[in-house]
């Protein structure tokens, strides 16, 4: 650290020591207090005996010798003379030494508090039991009182996932627009653009989530009056939130017919229009002969076997190879659908019981499997030029193409008007016969949809701070483009919405995504406000749980648990954006 | 006034048959008339004898605001009047622009458009700030806003002099930096007068004080605003001296020492919070523990607070997670992947519920003192992120230049990266230091009583009941307004370092 020891680091370092040696006192004498005997029950078979009146003087003498230590271990480094692997063993020894005491007395203190505080108890027992308080929102299951913690946490993760998820795609758009129009060459449409970013972006999240609440609390009639606000009975709006008409799909064949229909029309349109340049459909292959088996060979057996796995239909002509892969992608989406509505029973009412029954969850995992595996197929096709496709762009083709195209629409629209029932919310006035106040009136189960105001709230406000913050970051990247791109796009005669969409955004897109990365994490993490709004996500729900049965620590662990898995789910979905981007070196 | 209408109108005579021009084949239009059918031409008809100065539009919009506040002020006849006003004035802005607005049918429409959302948010506000709203319940709360109730009550409310000296150590500091600039005299000298003519009217003018404790007097609560005068004039006259002071000593010197100066204000605004902290808590048994502070000021001191001890933190992490030694980046990087796992909100209840179990035995902290740590150890581990990636920036070649030059590694790391890296990521770290300032807001879950918190409160008193809205406004307008100015100086700073760079925007 020190070049050479003159008096001047001489008196630097004593003095330095002494601040030391003061403020670690305490910690060697709280360390120390831990291990009298009667203190830690986990420690009880420690062979150190320290009487309670010894320590105050133990302390003393131990920090003391740290310094002691440390001081040495100085001097020594100093005179040189040392290798650099050596050097680096004794400063790590040495940092070990000067932080040793503040370590210890985190781990001793831990330990003293998991045994006489209940919030430090590490177990997490506590979340099966039941919870006993009611949510705001619950859509789409029915929770009960009874139900176990963790039923609770469920239902408030997938709150959180909703908004997020809504909140995310929403502001990408909204900011992708506003980023334009701030560069817009009309000054009146850019200072309109400018004037939003620079409101949204510097009032707190905080302060815009109570506005959008007390605005809705405000604006929204009271539901005394929700028979004069509605969209012709079908769509309902009050304080207490919105109410849409419940969407059932009653006959499941015809709901799976209509989309095998129309993902079948797409095999076939992709079969006609497929051309084979000459190229196209060779696979590498790495050997093909084997003559006798050998440690090489088994390293080709492998190879062999992981090139029939990318492609499995290879040996197929080249003519049906694509069609049997587009054929398979496309039974796994039916199986999806299949299995996803067996296992919701399409009826929101997700108990917990006995869904996941193992039939139909085991075949939705199968077709998620086969759902990827087929993408996987279809992208290596892709890649081997199996997949080039041109338009037949005479007159007959044309109308022969739109003739297939309105069958198959017309037919699709029959299946689903046989399959989908859409069900009028229907207001409850009266009990038991009699006319009852508003204040008891109820929507009739199994007839509507509640989205309730603050959800709104939260996704309003979300989605109108996390835009602002986008909008600068695409500013920012349009601003850093090189103007030759642009000129040169303009000389070959776009228009500027083609300008837009082919040229500037996508090379905008290169040195946007780690910044949209970092918003949406923050757009994730920012959901925790949702406590203060009084919406039921995940975080607001843990709060309850600790207020209502302590445990903080177990919780608080889980609550950190959470949010790294979820920006880890966002890093990597980013990631893959970010990668088949770039896969183009500019 | 219906708008809607008069868009109507305009939409019919004007636009349409710049529409129809292109679409209309063999109607051949005279060629006077066709003038009327271009707006550009139109509108150089009216306005062409209009003498042009250098502020023609600056003067032309606070004209046409002010009719606009007179017809949503007035009735009638009046009203009509400064209606069209208003419309004549913004109709001259658009002449006065008229080749990028106009130029085609697309861009009209759009003008078209966002004018009329434009002249709508501006009606609206006005309506809002100036005329509907009452900020009478603002004005009688001003100093509770400002200070919080600690320093408001008559028994415990002379400790507010502990406030000066850091106002008077703030006013000092900005002061000469703005003096440091080398500005024009009245680019400062102009704002610096209407803030301090605010400030003395917002001292001065309506001192009793009202609040539901109290309920049955008006009273001024023992405030004596005559002292406060002259400590504020004092402030005032301190802020001009040292600016005039800087300003003419900094016009004869180089760039390199008026950066000394800089960094010596920076160093000095840094003693100047470790003083504010003492002189409000100092260690002993006077002064006004932690607990009671409240107000504005509390949000600025977590702010000041999390940037100052957060800076330390967040450079000592990154050089830390750069060592290649084991026993230095396995727990800077434990730590900074820990604390930036969770949301603030998660770790301000960390702070509330768990801290004080881990350190009650050696130190009792206050609920403050523990958000400041937590704020600090947040914003350590946001810059140390940014920090990284601007080391990383920099040239290994520097690195190697300086090993040869013989400066130690310590040297090295604070005088010769961390400057580079700190230049190349500034836009980031500013950013991260307005939002630290605006998530200050979040402590008032807490049972603290910030400038939010109050705001929440002073509609319940008796007079102001029903007010929740405009409380709420205006405590966000005095966070806008801070953000707004931080992130105005950004721009500033970032432009006099040379980041600015301006490629492809215009032509997009």
């Amino acid at each position: 650290m020190f070049t050479e020891l003159n008096s001047y680091n001489f008196y630097f370092i004593v003095i330095s020591l002494g601040f030391y040696y003061s403020f670690s006192k305490t910690f060697v004498y709280q360390s120390l207090l831990n291990l009298t005997p009667g203190r830690l029950t986990s420690l009880e078979n420690l062979p150190i005996h320290l009487r309670a009146d010894t320590i105050e003087s133990f302390s003393i003498y131990i920090t003391f010798f740290l310094c002691a230590i440390i001081f040495y271990e100085l001097y020594n480094l100093q005179k040189g003379k040392i290798t650099q692997s050596r050097y680096n063993l004794r400063i790590q020894g040495l940092a070990i030494v000067i932080f040793s005491p503040f370590i210890s007395y985190l781990l001793l203190h831990v330990l003293w508090l998991k045994q006489t505080d209940s919030s430090w108890d590490f177990d997490i027992d506590f979340m099966n039991a039941s919870m006993g308080k009611p949510l705001t929102n619950q859509w789409p299951f029915d929770i009960q009182n009874t139900d176990p913690r963790w039923t609770f946490y469920r239902v408030g993760l997938l709150n959180s996932l909703r908004v997020v998820f809504v909140s995310i795609i929403l502001s990408t758009l909204l900011g992708i627009l506003i980023g334009v129009l701030r560069l817009s060459s009309n000054k009146l449409l850019s200072s309109l653009a400018k004037t939003y970013v620079d409101l949204f972006r510097n009032l707190p999240l905080l302060v815009q989530l109570f506005l959008v609440s007390v605005w809705f609390v405000t604006t929204l009639d009271s539901f005394r009056e929700i028979n004069q606000n509605n969209l012709f009975g079908w769509i309902f709006w009050s304080n207490r939130g919105f109410v849409f008409p419940k969407i059932v799909i009653e006959e499941m064949s015809f709901f799976l017919a209509a989309i095998g229909l129309l993902l079948f029309f797409r095999v076939y349109i992709r079969f006609t229009e497929r051309i084979f340049l000459e190229k196209s459909g060779e696979i590498s292959q790495p050997s093909k002969n084997l003559t006798f088996v050998s440690i090489d060979d088994i390293r080709i057996i492998i190879e062999n076997f992981v090139a029939l796995l990318k492609r499995p239909f290879s040996y197929l002509d080249k003519k049906f190879e694509p069609v049997i892969s587009d054929l398979v992608f496309s039974f796994s989406i039916l199986l999806f659908l299949f299995s996803m509505f067996r296992v919701l029973e399409w009826n929101y009412s997700f108990s917990f019981n006995g869904i996941l029954s193992l039939e139909s969850f085991s075949i939705l995992i199968l077709s998620i499997f086969l759902l990827i595996y087929s993408s996987i197929i279809t992208s290596n096709l892709d890649s081997s030029g199996l997949n080039t496709f041109t338009e037949d762009s005479t007159l007959e083709a044309r109308h022969f193409r739109m003739q297939m195209w309105a069958l198959v629409i017309f037919i699709v629209i029959i299946l689903f008007y046989l399959s989908i029932t859409v069900y009028q919310p229907n207001l409850i006035t009266e009990k038991n016969g009699q006319e009852v106040g508003w204040g008891q009136w109820g929507w009739e189960k199994g007839t509507f949809e509640r989205v309730s105001s603050m959800f709104l709230t939260l996704m309003i406000g979300l989605t109108l701070y996390t835009a602002a913050q986008i909008a600068e970051i695409v500013r920012g990247s349009i601003q850093s483009l090189s103007r030759g791109q642009i000129e040169a796009a303009i000389s070959i005669g776009l228009s500027r919405y083609q300008r837009l969409k082919l040229i500037i955004l996508p090379l905008a897109l290169r040195s946007m995504i780690p910044s949209l990365t970092n918003q949406y994490l923050n757009c994730w993490k920012n959901s925790s406000l949702a406590i203060l709004v009084g919406f039921s996500d995940f975080y607001s729900i843990l709060n309850n749980i600790v207020t209502n049965a302590g445990h903080a620590v177990p919780v608080f662990i889980i609550v950190l648990i959470t949010y790294q898995s979820g920006s880890l789910v966002i890093s990597t979905i980013m990631n893959y954006t970010n990668n088949s981007v770039t896969k183009v070196k500019i | 006034m219906n708008f809607n209408l008069l868009i109507l109108a305009v939409l019919f005579f004007v636009f349409l048959p710049e529409l129809f021009k292109k679409q209309i084949r063999g109607f051949q239009v005279s060629k006077k008339l066709q003038k009327w059918f271009n707006l550009t031409v139109l509108l150089n008809l009216f306005f062409n004898k209009v003498p042009k100065f250098e502020y023609n539009a600056h003067f032309s919009i606070v004209l046409g605001l002010i009719f606009v506040y007179f017809s949503l002020n007035t009735e009638g006849v009046v009203s009509l009047f400064s209606y069209a006003g208003s419309l004549l004035f913004f109709v001259y802005l658009a002449h006065l622009y008229s080749n990028e607005l106009f130029d085609t049918s697309w861009n009209t429409l759009l003008t078209f458009f966002s004018f009329y959302i434009f002249y709508s948010l501006i009606s609206t506000t006005i309506n809002y700030f100036l005329i509907e709203t009452d900020w009478t319940m603002i004005f009688k709360n001003r100093r509770l806003l400002l200070l919080g109730p600690y320093f408001i009550n008559p028994e415990t409310g002379n400790q507010v002099w502990r406030f000066w000296p850091p106002f008077y150590a703030i006013l000092l500091i900005v002061c000469s930096g703005y003096g440091t600039l080398g500005e024009k005299k009245y680019k400062f000298l102009i704002p610096y007068g209407i803030f301090s003519s605010i400030a003395i009217w917002a001292l001065v003018y309506d001192t009793d004080y009202y609040s539901n404790k109290f309920s049955d007097e008006i009273s001024n609560r023992g405030y004596d605003a005559t002292e406060s005068l002259f400590r504020l004039l004092g402030g005032l006259m301190i802020g001009l001296v040292s600016y005039l002071v800087t300003h003419t000593y900094c016009s004869k010197l180089e760039e390199y020492q008026i950066n000394y100066w800089q960094t010596v204000l920076i160093y000095f605004s840094f003693f100047g919070f470790i003083g504010t902290l003492l002189i409000l808590n100092p260690p002993g048994e006077s002064g006004v523990r932690p607990s009671a502070w409240g107000g504005f000021v509390l949000n600025l001191i977590f702010a000041f607070g999390s940037l100052f001890i957060g800076f330390g933190i967040g450079i000592v992490l990154v050089f830390g997670r750069r060592s290649p030694l084991p026993v230095f980046y396995i727990p800077c990087v434990t730590v900074i992947e820990l604390v930036r796992a969770g949301p603030l909100v998660a770790w301000l209840f960390f702070a509330q519920f768990l801290f004080p179990d881990l350190m009650n035995p050696i130190w009792e902290a206050d609920i403050a003192s523990r958000i400041i740590l937590v704020f600090a150890f947040f914003f350590g581990c946001y810059l140390a992120e940014i920090l990284r990636g601007g080391l990383q920036s920099v040239s290994h070649g520097q690195y190697e230049a300086a090993t040869a030059l013989g400066l130690s590694p310590v040297q090295i790391k604070l005088q010769i990266e961390l400057p580079q890296a700190i230049r190349i990521t500034l836009p980031a770290i500013v950013s991260q230091m307005i939002a630290m300032f605006k998530d200050t807001s979040l402590v008032y879950y807490f049972g603290i009583i910030d400038a939010f918190k109050i705001a929440q409160d002073i509609p319940s008193q008796r007079d102001f009941i029903g007010q929740d809205f405009d409380a709420l406004i205006f405590v966000g307008m005095m966070f806008w307004i801070l953000s707004f100015y931080l992130s105005q100086i950004s721009r500033r700073v970032e432009k006099g370092l040379g980041l600015v760079k301006e490629g492809g925007g215009e032509l997009t």
